[in-house]
């Protein structure tokens, strides 16, 4: 009866480990930072100024000292530097009064730390102070590189599904 | 059928046998409704009037497993995986030349016949040749300004499936 139990326990930890082991734990946070600073990237007329500004340290948190960003959709190619983000955050958001991001179908292609590389589709649902939607589904690239114990993105780019 | 068929069909007893049944008929739903008949749902008017945003459908995916597509085939095009996909029709094939003059399209010159289009459409696009292994997709709403619709080639491995209907 003793040994049954002992051969229980065992096997559950034998389990345990080989599941911790099997989990790419760096792929889950590269993920997980992607999908965070997509949430960042979503906003609405109502929110405060605490709020953005909040938004805009959590975003910075996430961003590499430069980050190359080319999404051809919403006209943006440009080096980002991680001090001109509230800038940039502020004109998106006179620009557009709501943005979402939704991420579907988060790839991790390649991780070699510090280095990963992600592919994604992103779902942009935005409407501009003129209230006009402009809402695309673009399929993106993202590259990131791993500074001080955080997944920083360095590029972003749109890939070209159709070619016009 | 007798109340104890009723009870016996809405509460059957669990056993060996019945989870072994439960168990196959998972499986293969889950096979079915992931590599074969992918469920999905319309969103946005490019394919208007010939599918609406809010409509359900499923993308068959095995449809191009013995042949490629073709002219006026309703596809589905993926952009980094299946969760999110673009509805489009195709209109073009490889080596094939399309322009867009006054709203009407031109495939290797000849206009072509498109049925499923209505509205008034301004588009002018100059001649793209349709690279080898591509595909040229547009949508059916030509009404919507050329710039904010989403047309162009794209690579037959990126072709998901066709919708059921």
């Amino acid at each position: 009866m003793v040994t049954k139990k002992y051969l229980t326990v065992v096997l559950i930890l034998v389990a345990t480990g080989v599941i911790l082991l099997s989990v790419d734990w760096e792929a889950r946070a590269v993920k997980k930072q992607l999908r965070s600073l997509a949430k960042e990237m979503t906003w609405t007329p109502n929110e405060n100024e605490l709020e953005f500004a909040l938004r805009i340290r959590h975003v910075q948190e996430k961003i590499a000292q430069t980050c190359q960003v080319d999404i051809p959709s919403y006209n943006v190619s440009q080096t980002v530097l991680q001090k001109d983000i509230p800038a940039c955050l502020s004109i998106a958001g006179s620009y557009y009064r709501n943005l979402s991001i939704g991420l579907k179908d988060l790839k991790i292609e390649s991780i070699q730390v510090p280095r990963a590389h992600a592919v994604v589709t992103a779902y942009v649902k935005a409407t501009d102070a003129y209230n006009q939607r402009n809402d695309h589904a673009l399929a993106l690239e993202i590259n990131l590189q791993k500074i001080e114990k955080k997944w920083l993105v360095t590029d972003a780019k749109e890939m070209q599904v159709l070619e016009k | 059928m007798t109340d104890s068929a009723i009870k016996s069909f809405l509460f059957p007893k669990i056993t060996k046998r019945y989870l072994l049944r439960v168990s196959v008929v998972a499986i293969i739903a889950f096979i079915i409704f992931k590599f074969v008949f992918i469920p999905f749902r319309i969103q946005g008017e490019s394919m208007a009037p010939t599918y609406f945003t809010g409509s359900f459908n499923f993308c068959f995916a095995l449809r191009y497993l013995f042949s490629k597509p073709a002219p006026p085939d309703v596809v589905l095009v993926q952009i980094a995986g299946q969760n999110v996909m673009l509805l489009k029709r195709v209109v073009a094939t490889e080596g094939q030349s399309v322009e867009f003059k006054e709203g009407r399209l031109f495939v290797d010159g000849k206009k072509v016949n498109e049925p499923y289009v209505s509205g008034k459409s301004d588009w002018n696009i100059p001649p793209t040749l349709v690279k080898p292994g591509n595909v040229y997709v547009v949508g059916d709403n030509r009404s919507m300004q050329a710039k904010g619709h989403a047309f162009g080639q794209t690579p037959l491995k990126r072709i998901a499936g066709t919708p059921l209907w």
